[in-house]
């Protein structure tokens, strides 16, 4: 069940604007600007959670610009009419004078008071776009869109209590998105990896993943300690607010991440940032496998980034190519970095976008890749990089790299006001490489019908010497066991006496050992070399009530991927592939038919003739004795008459 | 009450004759409903039939009469010099498709020892690129068919055109699901292979209790549907053949034979053409025979015109029973059978195209139909959201596009077995004296402990002799057990004396209400699972149960009991071994076999259902009156 929010066309709906084919995309900053509801029709897209606040980033996309000007006068009347006139005028008419521009995006920075104090300063950014070969004739290529910025200064106090302390005002930003900065405000976040992922990374073939992410979307998130007493709550009610503000944010529906499908796991999630905690009941893991990635998702997304899709590496982003591949996967990851030097804490925020394409032949350009002709830095960020690398293949560019830096990896300093056009010429080398890994994971399904199963994972160390791994996997449904939540993810009870483990077909004793808590399983073991360890466990279905099921219930329950951490000399994090659970369905067009079925005979028949049968008319007797006369005893009468039922020979014998 | 119910002293119809009206009503209303039959319809909207062009073109054939008439090279070749399993993998791998070997065994027992058989599967997956491979489809085939040897130049075997297909679908950019073909060895038997197959894919235990699973290389997700490739060598020159019913007649949801025949119309194949019928290879011989004689008869017989008659009847009768007997005979009509909706929950059917004889171009254009046609299905199975439920999956088909459905048929089975509901009902309201209620139920309870003691005994024999070490062959096991259980009936007469005994003044005269209940109780509930079988037993015993009177004469008692002797479940073997060429322990080994297997209801219904209430039958008729 995907939940959706419509935050594209709802804005500029409500003016009558006509609907044309052009798009534009305003990005506005208002300081201190008061926003009067009742006076405009314009619905404000605010991204925390309904709240209307006075400082926001507001990015609305509408349709129709044959007449930009009343459009944009409209759209900043609705919000502040004599703030925005006054710098839009200049930028507006300039524009507009120039024909050629289809799609136009405007970038308007109100810079109101410290536009150019020491936060806007130390603001970075910095894209960059990454080209690898993968053996059977595939092609990754990963943008990056880091920013950096000194961390947020105040990162206590909930959005109450922000709001009425009006805080935040004295930070502004040019560059980072001012949504991820009222997150990281408001619900008190340290760390945050958000991820959503179409298709699955096939490790045997392409080796480790560079970022690695389950299919559909998948959150965690490292909040800052509290003094307070109800500590664990708290951090419910934080994990709560960050999913559903990220719901709102990248129209996804993060906001089904409750309690009882999130887990705080010990060793999986190691924070990539500085942490001001360690405890692990400050992190919370989530995942949606069910979630499709869509455009939807990555409108919001790219118009995060300073030069959106207009200029520098996004302009390479066009949805019909970036859907239509192998593999697909965008996140957004915030990190505390912290300088020993300077004693200060810098913010990261990279937003990073990963594709598996085919490159069917041997020529490649940007344009078979991406359908972009060529490609320019963006304005803003500090640098563009392009980073191709060429091996397995000998791979010849035009033109030539900036610098190299080994024989393999070659690298583009993209300048804003150039335009770069690639042209790669392969000729294969060695198309049948094994991918770099150590580890192979296959995790399924074992048994059938509708009553018991399980699941097993597979996992294959394909290195010569041990590797040491952690094992994750979460299994929601199990809160049922605590009891604790009986309403929630009652789909399956996980029978924890038979988590079986085996290694090369040998069993090893009891390893219920290992099992941290029941609402997952993670542990952390080492795999011989060359050798295959099975992990089972047994489950029964559970039977739901015809409410619980989702709308398309004879698909099937989702389960998330399990999660495996490789402890090599650089650890990394791959996933199994999700599954698919059936349970018992109940024929949800009967209840249906036995509603209007019966509705109909009671109400129409049923009651009607029985009256009718059952009326009793006067005195019925015969031959002195007592004969029911009502219409049913007559009936019954009648039928009887015709056949014989006199007793038989044995019966007559005796009486 | 019963001053109340009969006050008026006409004469009146005996419930014979009721019985009759009601079995003729029964039949007529089997009949009735094939008059209008009803056309099927897609019930899922996600499967939009026919709703994208099909483009399996000649080049996918090209590929296919290439890749069997390498194999017929290869067969060419010394049995010891060559390695099917490696041609099959490379091959595969020529394609471009990934190739993956299952090794399995499987013990059976062959001379009181047990013997363990190898075989080896391939099998190849293809990846929907874009998904998360939690769903798959799968479709089969085998090599190594004796068919596929000697074959013309141009010929398509099931192997090369589900390697084809399997090849054509990997190009596709509309893939949802993964697809996955297995190739079972057709020399090391087929339908072990593809069992062992879906056994490890599903992770059950074989042999062992610890899985050992590592024995499939490769995996997917849940198997939403499968399908069976195969081509038949036949005199046909066009026209597909379909086999859809699985153990114990179960059928795959209707969606996924409607999706097919629409797709088949689509390409011209029209319901004709689309043979939903494979008689049971068994049954052919009698079946063809039977009809021969009886169309021998109907010529002498018949003036000509009627006879002409006869014989355009409409097809859709002789579908139908031809339907209804494959149903009947409960054993799975083509390898679809394994991935069977009652054990593993997989909607499954064998499609197989004719091999026409004739000339290259007639045979091009069907084969490339042929594929096109699975094509369409896969692309209409690989739509789907969720799995197949919308459809029915109770019903009888006449033809590919013709239903009826289970509201249709129940009717007249109910119409059939309805003068037992009649009689018990009437015998209730006359209220038999209590004695001899009494002593009637316990001669049916007895009768009925020994049906299930009979019923229950193979199981017991087998386990028994495991736990001393021996492995029965399975003639021996039908051996032990006639002799058990006639050993049993004999002591269960015995005990039936005993009981006589106790009740020395008792009439059996309630025996003939309750005799019947158990055989009517068996089919109603039985017919939810197994409508044909049902259907066809209450056709022939009703009407025998029903000529059972209370007997005035020892020449008629000896005559009832004759012909209770002549249904009983021993001639009913005896004439089945008959009709089949096999003695009749032969026969009873392969009906306990095929229960084990299929769970099929020929074994359940002689022992729980027809032995019962022919000995209580018997009881009824035998009875010595005691005054």
């Amino acid at each position: 069940m995907t939940q959706w929010w419509n935050c594209t066309s709802a804005p500029f709906a409500s003016l009558g604007l006509p609907n044309r084919t052009q798009e534009v995309s305003i990005q506005c900053k208002i300081v201190n600007a008061v926003h009067h509801e009742g006076s405009t029709e314009v619905e404000r897209v605010t991204y925390l959670d309904g709240q209307r606040d006075p400082i926001a980033r507001t990015m609305i996309q509408c349709k129709g610009s044959s007449r930009v000007d009343q459009q944009l006068e409209l759209f900043c009347s609705s919000v502040s009419r004599e703030a925005i006139k006054r710098h839009a005028d200049d930028e507006v008419d300039q524009a507009l004078k120039s024909h050629e521009m289809r799609w136009l995006i405007f970038v308007l920075f109100l810079t109101w008071s410290s536009a150019h104090g020491d936060t806007i300063s130390r603001e970075d950014f910095t894209e960059q776009l990454r080209l690898k070969p993968l053996p059977d004739s595939k092609l990754l290529a990963t943008f990056d869109f880091t920013f950096t910025s000194p961390w947020p200064k105040n990162q206590s106090g909930t959005i109450i209590e922000c709001y009425r302390r009006n805080c935040g005002i004295e930070e502004h930003y040019r560059l980072v998105p001012k949504s991820m900065i009222r997150i990281i405000k408001d619900y008190t976040v340290n760390e945050l990896h958000l991820s959503f992922t179409q298709g699955r990374w096939s490790t045997s073939r392409w080796g480790r993943p560079l970022s690695s992410a389950p299919p559909g979307s998948e959150l965690w998130v490292y909040f800052f300690p509290s003094s307070n007493s109800s500590f664990n709550e708290r951090v419910d009610d934080l994990w709560s607010g960050v999913s559903t503000t990220l719901s709102g944010l990248y129209c996804a529906s993060l906001g089904q991440l409750k309690k009882g499908s999130t887990c705080s796991p010990r060793e999986t999630f190691s924070p990539e940032g500085h942490l001001l905690s360690q405890r692990r009941e400050l992190l919370r893991y989530g995942v949606l496998p069910r979630e499709g990635v869509c455009t939807e998702n990555l409108t919001p997304w790219l118009k995060q980034l300073p030069c959106s899709s207009s200029a520098g590496m996004g302009a390479l982003l066009k949805p019909t190519r970036l859907y239509d591949t192998h593999w697909h996967s965008m996140s957004v990851n915030i990190r505390r970095i912290y300088h020993p030097e300077e004693k200060t804490f810098t913010l990261e925020l990279r937003q990073s976008l990963s594709v598996v394409m085919d490159r069917k032949s041997s020529d490649w350009t940007l344009n078979s890749l991406f359908g972009v002709n060529e490609v320019k830095g963006c304005p803003l960020a500090r640098e563009s990089r392009l980073i191709a690398h060429t091996y397995p293949e000998s791979l010849k560019i035009r033109p030539l790299p900036t610098y190299n830096i080994s024989d393999n990896i070659h690298v583009w300093v993209l300048k804003s006001n150039v335009s770069t056009t690639l042209r790669g010429k392969s000729s294969r080398v060695n198309d049948e490489g094994e991918g770099d890994r150590d580890v192979d994971v296959r995790r399924y399904l074992t048994g059938h019908g509708l009553e018991y199963g399980g699941i097993a994972s597979e996992m294959t160390n394909v290195r010569d010497e041990p590797v040491e791994i952690t094992y994750l996997d979460m299994l929601p449904w199990s809160v049922v066991i605590l009891g604790s939540f009986p309403h929630l993810f009652r789909f399956l009870r996980l029978y924890f006496h038979t988590l079986r483990l085996t290694i090369n077909g040998i069993p090893v004793e009891d390893p219920t050992k290992e099992v941290g808590t029941t609402n997952m399983i993670e542990f952390k073991m080492i795999l011989p070399p060359r050798s295959t360890t099975l992990v089972t466990v047994q489950y029964e279905k559970a039977f739901l009530h015809w409410t619980e099921h989702p709308p398309d219930a004879n698909r099937g329950f989702d389960l998330g991927s399990a999660v495996i951490t490789v402890h090599s000399a650089s650890p990394y994090r791959f996933y199994s592939d999700c599954l698919l659970l059936s349970l018992p369905t109940p024929d949800f067009s009967m209840p249906y038919n036995v509603v209007t079925l019966t509705g109909t005979v009671f109400a129409l028949f049923f009651g009607a003739t029985y009256n009718l049968l059952i009326r009793r008319g006067g005195k019925g007797k015969e031959d002195n004795e007592y004969v029911s006369n009502r219409p049913i005893a007559r009936i019954i009468r009648m039928v009887l008459s015709f056949i014989d039922t006199t007793p038989q020979q044995g019966d007559t014998s005796k009486e | 009450m019963r001053s109340l119910l009969f006050s008026s002293k006409k004469k009146k119809l005996p419930i014979g004759v009721l019985g009759f009206i009601l079995y003729v009503a029964g039949i007529a209303a089997f009949c009735s409903p094939l008059l209008w039959a009803r056309r099927t319809y897609v019930s899922e909207n996600a499967l939009i039939p026919g709703g994208a062009h099909v483009r399996f073109s000649n080049n996918e054939l090209q590929r296919a009469v290439h890749i069997a008439r390498g194999w017929s090279e290869h067969v060419s070749t010394k049995r010891k010099d060559r390695d099917d399993v490696t041609w099959v993998m490379k091959k595969l791998e020529e394609l471009g498709l990934d190739a993956y070997r299952h090794d399995y065994s499987y013990t059976e027992i062959v001379n009181h020892t047990r013997v363990n058989h190898r075989g080896t599967n391939v099998y190849s997956i293809v990846r929907a690129h874009k998904s998360s491979g939690q769903e798959s489809i799968v479709l089969s085939s085998t090599f190594n068919r004796p068919s596929d040897v000697k074959i013309g130049p141009h010929a398509v075997t099931g192997l090369s055109m589900s390697m084809s297909i399997l090849h054509y679908l990997s190009q596709q950019k509309w893939l949802a699901k993964d697809m996955i073909l297995v190739l079972t060895d057709e020399e090391k038997g087929a339908e072990r292979g593809l069992k062992s197959w879906l056994e490890d894919y599903l992770g059950i235990p074989r042999d062992s209790t610890i899985y050992n699973a590592t024995n499939l290389p490769a995996r997917s997700g849940a198997i939403q549907m499968a399908l069976h490739i195969e081509i038949k060598p036949s005199d046909w020159t066009r026209g597909l053949s379909l086999s859809i019913a699985g153990p114990n007649g179960q059928l795959p949801n209707l969606d996924l034979i409607n999706t097919l025949a629409r797709i088949c119309n689509y390409r011209g194949i029209y319901d004709d053409e689309v043979d939903l019928n494979d008689i049971p290879k068994p049954l052919v011989k009698p079946f063809t025979e039977w009809k021969g004689q009886f169309l021998h008869h109907a010529m002498e017989l018949l003036p000509t015109e009627y006879y002409n008659l006869l014989l355009k009847a409409p097809p859709q009768l002789y579908n139908l029973f031809a339907f209804m007997v494959n149903q009947a005979v409960g054993v799975p009509t083509g390898m679809h059978g394994v991935y069977s909706k009652g054990r593993y929950h997989i909607d499954a059917m064998t499609v197989s195209n004719r091999m026409p004889a004739d000339e290259r171009g007639v045979q091009r254009q069907s084969m490339a139909i042929y594929g096109q046609i699975l094509e369409g299905t896969l692309r209409s199975m690989n739509n789907l959201l969720e799995k197949l439920h919308q459809s029915f999956y109770f019903y009888l088909l006449p033809s590919s596009s013709l239903y009826l459905a289970i509201g249709d048929y129940m009717i007249p089975l109910g119409l059939v077995l309805g003068v037992y509901m009649l009689q018990l009902y009437l015998n209730l309201i006359t209220m038999p004296h209590t004695v001899d209620a009494a002593y009637s139920l316990c001669v049916v309870a007895l009768f009925e402990i020994l049906g299930f003691t009979v019923y229950s005994l193979p199981t017991v024999i087998r386990s028994i002799s495991l736990q001393y070490g021996l492995f029965l062959n399975s003639e021996e096991v039908t051996l032990y057990w006639v002799s058990i259980s006639t050993l049993l009936t004999l002591v269960t007469f015995f005990t039936l004396h005993i009981v006589t005994s106790l009740f020395p003044t008792a009439d059996v005269t309630p025996l003939k209400t309750f005799a019947p209940l158990i055989l009517s109780t068996f089919l109603s509930v039985n017919s939810l699972s197994n409508y044909s079988f049902c259907f066809f037993c209450a056709l022939v015993y009703v009407p025998v149960f029903g000529l059972i009177r209370r007997p005035p004469h020892v020449i008629s008692t000896l005559l009832q009991s004759s012909l209770l002797l002549a249904v009983s479940p021993v001639a009913v073997v005896y004439g089945v071994g008959r009709v089949l060429d096999m003695e009749p322990l032969e026969v009873m080994g392969e009906i306990m076999r095929q229960h084990e297997e299929y769970g099929n209801l020929a074994f359940t219904f002689l022992t729980i259902g027809l032995l019962p209430s022919v000995l209580s039958f018997l009881k009824f008729v035998t009875h010595a009156e005691k005054k």
